[in-house]
């Protein structure tokens, strides 16, 4: 083996490992907060999420769980306005998405919605936050939510109105069902 | 890189299983993908708009074009990876490695413009294919040429090191409270949706094996689910006389999820790269007993039996699922039967020899 074939060799060898350490870091997403879709969770019955007062839990036996991001989160909204009609079909369908009721939203997916909409017209409402008990006290502390802030206007409010355009892809579930929401409102989009 | 040579160019034996391996694996992506997400329906065309993802960024019939663009290439890198003829460049028409290297560029876009959910197969898949393309082109961009033996050996090896963490992390996951927790209510359901409880209880429901699976086998259903997933591919990896054990425990830890759940996509894709756990030389032993015999014949007959006994309903990829185990069944029994081979050739030469001593000993002396 020659030396420039060795050191080829190391070269391959330690951007093997870098991706590697890369793949591990990603499958380790859901601790921080930022990743449900593939990353291995499959099947696990993990869950995280904050407390009321602020603390983050998983039921992760080993594992501790700290919110780095805020992708994993949900939002209700209420109140949407939005000015103006539909401009082409993208829009109409962003339209039904944001106003549809009963639904908890993931709050990059409703990010990316605004952004869109934001670009020919006016978006208000008022959302809160969805956090997540531990599961061992969900059967018996049903916690009480938060209380839905002030209406504000979305386009000019960074927390809901600017995408993560880094993130290449979907992480999380982007709506689901709302807790509160009666069994006719639970189905899929 | 059409400068870049060759120096003997067949492909490595583990590398070929994998690139063959993957057209089906690429199957049952296909089969999970439109039949879930259901591209062409018009809820998809909806959700395609507030689904975050750089697909935002490119027209819809781009998305399209990559992923046929890309069943091209798979079907390109099965046909030479079948063929396996000598090459001298990389860029020729029927390197198989030209191919792959369509395929691993074409699923990082792929997976970087896919608009719904992206699957768990689709990162392994994503990891395990650009390891080898990392290898590759490192070797190639450092040397100006393409040792085909060192860099199959090093992407072999890369594969490998992905399947293990892949499962590690599919199991550390899975140490936590809910999953780990096996009480059951009256019916038999998990009372925290432990889904090592309830997929047991599927799987006993639908083989008619019982409505209540016993403590003692909901105890190893979630322990042995974590075991399984965070040590037995390393073993079967670094420990050379538990291999043939340790994929065959594998393949088995998978057959619920193919046959009760209708989830074959991931376990055949996830199969797909355990021809990296071998070393080189067992592909090479091995390969030739991969043609049909009473051996595999009867071992694909299992898998298929397996299958039929279990099917819950026809689901979309119960079909696809019947190939799953029959193709495990068939190489498990391939394996089996050239393990056994040598080790009766091994035995008939180690008593040729002991008869040899017995003879030499016995040879009158003077």
């Amino acid at each position: 083996m020659t030396a420039s074939s060795t050191t080829g060799e190391r070269a391959a060898r330690v951007a093997i490992g870098v991706w590697a350490l890369l793949w591990a870091c990603n499958d380790a997403l859901p601790y921080f907060g930022g990743r449900d879709d593939s990353c291995q969770t499959m099947f696990s019955s993990l869950e995280w999420g904050l407390t009321p007062d602020g603390r983050s839990w998983n039921n992760h036996l080993v594992l501790p769980q700290l919110m780095v991001f805020d992708a994993w989160l949900n939002i209700e909204l209420r109140d949407v306005s939005i000015e103006g009609e539909p401009r082409d079909r993208r829009e109409r369908a962003l339209y039904r998405w944001i106003q549809r009721p009963g639904r908890d939203r993931n709050i990059e997916a409703v990010r990316v919605a605004v952004d869109r909409l934001c670009e020919h017209h006016a978006v208000r409402f008022s959302f809160r936050r969805e956090l997540m008990p531990p599961s061992a006290e969900w059967e018996t502390t049903r916690w009480t939510p938060e209380s839905f802030g002030p209406e504000i206007d979305a386009c000019h409010d960074p927390s809901v109105g600017s995408p993560r355009w880094w993130v290449p892809v979907r992480l999380f579930e982007t709506d689901m069902p709302s807790p509160d929401a009666p069994i006719s409102d639970a189905g899929s989009p | 890189m059409s400068s870049i040579p060759l120096a003997g160019a067949r492909l490595d034996p583990r590398l070929r299983l994998v690139m063959l391996f993957l057209v089906p694996g690429f199957i049952g992506h296909t089969i999970q993908l439109t039949a879930e997400d259901v591209p062409w329906d018009h809820g998809a065309w909806e959700r395609y708009w507030w689904t975050p993802g750089w697909h935002l960024f490119v027209d819809p019939w781009v998305v399209v074009a990559i992923a046929v663009m890309l069943g091209l290439a798979v079907i390109g890198m099965g046909g030479t990876a079948a063929w396996d003829a000598p090459c001298r460049r990389v860029i020729e028409p029927r390197s198989a490695r030209l191919w792959a290297m369509g395929v691993i560029v074409l699923y990082a876009a792929h997976y970087l413009t896919y608009p719904f959910r992206i699957r768990n197969h689709m990162s392994h898949m994503l990891a395990s294919t650009g390891v080898i393309g990392i290898a590759w082109l490192l070797l190639a961009v450092r040397e100006g040429r393409l040792d085909p033996r060192r860099a199959d050996r090093l992407a072999m090896d890369g594969v490998a090191l992905i399947t293990c963490v892949t499962y590690f992390f599919a199991g550390l996951h899975k140490l936590n409270a809910s999953f780990t927790n096996i009480a059951v209510d009256a019916e038999g359901n998990s009372i925290v949706g432990s889904s090592a409880v309830d997929g047991l209880r599927t799987f006993f429901l639908y083989g008619d094996l019982g409505t209540h699976p016993p403590a003692w086998l909901r105890y190893v259903a979630a322990w042995g689910t974590i075991v399984i997933e965070t040590c037995v591919p390393v073993i079967a990896w670094r420990v050379r006389r538990l291999r043939f054990l340790a994929v065959s425990i594998l393949c088995a830890f998978h057959v619920p999820h193919v046959a009760v759940m209708d989830v074959a996509d991931y376990p055949m894709i996830a199969s797909s790269f355990y021809p990296a756990l071998f070393s080189r030389a067992e592909a090479r032993i091995y390969a030739p007993y991969f043609r049909p015999s009473r051996w595999n014949v009867l071992g694909a007959a299992v898998g298929v039996a397996i299958q039929v006994w279990f099917i819950p309903w026809w689901g979309r990829l119960t079909i696809f699922g019947i190939f799953v185990l029959a193709f495990w069944g068939w190489s498990l029994a391939s394996i089996a039967h050239a393990i056994a081979s040598r080790r009766a050739r091994r035995g008939k030469a180690d008593a040729g020899r002991g008869r040899g001593a017995t003879a030499v000993s016995s040879k009158p002396s003077g």
